[in-house]
């Protein structure tokens, strides 16, 4: 099958084109929230049937970044490259053009976000611009659809010109030459999202936006995912599946083996979804019934923040601040995608070029950020005691984020390299590519969790039937009772933590701890260890020797963090 | 004289004469415009972090350890 690459910058609508001409079977796209990953799907183009492939955004085919070496190694593989270019900022994007019409590959150029040029005063030559390139031009615009029909039509036409190399000293002076003789720009008046654009990398302003957009962002996480318990799950579970179940547990009778793997313990001769701990209870009921919600207003919050362009300033904003704790301002976006999924987050590490870097983002993430599972638990357990005992358990892994970032930073060996970025200008988002983003995302979450829950619930059952656990519980309950202040029975919660956080800090729940011992159990068992599927992102990404540093790294701050809240508070 | 571009002033104008560093800093500043000859303007810097400047119509953001090594003679302040 023949394969259509989509080339370009990022941020100029090339995931709108690709969705737009193949249609909605994406078939292997991997997991998002990362720059190196890709998207392709079939497509068909007069009658052939084609592979449209999502190259990741890069600037050069000088390649700089992991991104941009996948772009140049998916190249050589292509049989036609379609240049996505973004109309309104047309000289920096022809970097990439020349480069690409230096590569033995047939070229044909997309002029896209065509309609805001009017709107930004831009005028552009196409016939000329065509003529200068070699290769045929098409104005398009993707959301609308404008010219896609011609662009696919054109795609036959497109040219090898495999042109001398040249330097970048000889590009940049060539594109001077190429847009003098066909861009033309007039004089226009700032726009709204203009304005807006300013303010919020503003040297002061941009902080007030910073601080109204995350904190209107983790309102709205919560407004949308308590309204959807309250008025969705919650009556599915209590009305619906809890008369099935009950007629279950009756069939299958309390006591029996298999009463208690599927349905659990009868709380009060009740099924009681959070502490039954039944596959058919809790292990259904915790990610569907409690995460599930949060996870879907996160995710559609996220892509909304991603989409506008908001998050690049969010980076710019904030280097100044990383830079002091070892990092730079592009780790703002691996540390906020940790909000939903650790797992994410950590293959978002990859934007990150230095292994150092990549090594202290992913241990102060699998540390001090809670994944939205564990903070919806976290919610449930200590909000009927008092939010400001939430608060403090986010302001103490705050605090732990924080101090490991200054302490790695002086331990760690290697190169940062410093921020450099353009700044995308804002855009409406497009509900399909948000749509098919988010549907991505969620589905992601039910296909990693729900396995590891259900067989995570099992095992423990087994286990404890076998009399395992209680042996477990004998052997650690010194470090746990006496250093932690815990109950030895929290040492099932900190090991089912190892496979999934949520369950874990859900078996908190029977315990009948104090505030005290809640607020140190939570904080904790976010710390202590990575759940499974961290665990395995975490070995594949940092390699066997980082792994196990980070990890030892992990259970000393846990161990160090529970032991001194035990005793202060 | 030239002058780094974290020492321009903000609001200033200048055309870059030298990009001091090695090959991946080089080739990284100059996919996004920023080469000799190139002109640029200082649009903004953000205290301890990055200089904003406006290049070939777009914004690009420079960290400062980046900004320190980019030499700029300054066309109009």
């Amino acid at each position: 099958m023949k394969k259509i690459l989509l080339v370009g910058n990022p941020n100029v609508g090339k995931s709108v084109l690709f969705s737009k001409i193949t249609g909605i079977n994406v078939h292997c796209s991997n997991y998002p929230g990362t720059t190196v990953e890709y998207s392709c799907g079939p497509s068909i183009i007069g009658t052939e049937e084609v592979e449209v492939i999502d190259v990741p955004g890069s600037y050069s085919l000088d390649p700089t970044s992991k991104a941009e070496e996948v772009a140049v190694e998916m190249l050589a593989q292509g049989d036609v490259a379609i240049n996505v270019v973004d109309a309104t900022n047309l000289e920096r994007n022809l970097y990439l053009t020349l480069q690409l019409l230096e590569w033995d590959i047939p070229v044909i150029v997309a002029l896209n976000i065509w309609d805001e040029t009017k709107h930004r005063g831009i005028e552009i030559d196409v016939e000329k611009l065509a003529e200068a390139l070699g290769v045929p031009v098409i104005p398009t615009n993707a959301r609308s659809g404008f010219g896609l029909d011609k662009l696919v039509h054109g795609i036959s036409r497109a040219r090898n010109l495999e042109m001398p190399s040249l330097t970048a000293h000889e590009r940049w002076p060539k594109i001077g030459e190429i847009i003098a003789s066909v861009q033309r720009i007039h004089h226009h008046h700032h726009t709204f999202l203009e304005r807006l654009e300013d303010v919020s990398i503003h040297p002061t302003g941009g902080f007030f936006v910073a601080a109204a957009v995350l904190i209107a962002s983790f309102g709205l996480v919560r407004v949308i995912a308590e309204t959807l318990i309250r008025y969705v799950m919650d009556p599915l579970f209590n009305v619906v599946y809890l008369p099935l179940l009950s007629a279950v547990s009756r069939t299958l009778g309390s006591g029996s083996l298999l009463h208690d793997i599927l349905i659990g313990k009868l709380i009060g001769g009740e099924i009681d979804f959070i502490q039954s701990f039944g596959l058919l209870t809790t292990g259904f009921y915790v990610p569907v019934g409690m995460v599930l919600p949060y996870v879907v207003s996160f995710y559609f919050l996220l892509g909304l923040l991603e989409d506008i362009g908001y998050l690049p300033r969010l980076a710019i904003l904030l280097d100044g601040l990383m830079h002091r704790i070892g990092l730079h301002g592009y780790s703002v976006i691996p540390t906020l995608l940790g909000l939903g999924c650790n797992v994410p987050a950590l293959l978002a590490t990859r934007v990150l070029d230095s292994k150092r870097e990549r090594f202290i983002v992913a241990t102060m993430i699998s540390i001090g950020v809670p994944c939205v599972s564990l903070q919806a638990m976290i919610v449930g357990l200590l909000g009927p005691h008092g939010m400001r005992y939430v608060a403090l358990v986010y302001l103490i892994l705050l605090l732990v984020w924080l101090m490991l970032g200054f302490i790695l930073k002086f331990f760690t060996r290697g190169m940062l390299p410093t921020l450099l970025m353009d700044i995308p200008p804002y855009r409406l988002p497009y509900m399909r590519t948000l749509l098919i983003k988010f549907r991505m995302r969620t589905l992601g979450f039910l296909k990693e969790a729900l396995p590891v829950v259900i067989i995570g619930v099992a095992a423990v059952n087994l286990l404890y039937a076998l009399g395992v656990l209680d042996g477990l519980v004998r052997l650690t309950s010194p470090v746990v009772t006496r250093l932690l202040g815990l109950p030895p029975e929290a040492v099932l919660a900190i090991v089912i933590g190892f496979l999934r956080k949520d369950i874990g800090v859900g078996m908190l729940a029977p315990l009948n701890m104090t505030i005290k011992q809640l607020v140190i159990g939570s904080t904790t068992l976010a710390m202590f260890f990575p759940c499974v599927a961290t665990f395995v992102v975490l070995f594949k990404e940092l390699g066997t020797l980082d792994m196990v540093k980070s990890i030892g790294i992990m259970i000393l701050t846990a161990l160090a963090v529970g032991g001194l809240l035990n005793l202060v508070l | 004289m030239p002058i780094a571009l974290d020492r321009m002033t903000k609001g200033s104008r200048g055309r870059i004469v030298e990009v001091v560093g090695g090959r991946g800093a080089v080739l990284r500043l100059s996919a996004q415009g920023i080469v000799p000859g190139a002109t640029v303007v200082k649009t903004s810097e953000l205290r301890g972090g990055p200089v904003l400047l406006r290049v070939g119509g777009t914004q690009v953001a420079v960290g400062r350890g980046l900004a320190r090594h980019v030499l700029v003679e300054v066309i109009t302040a």
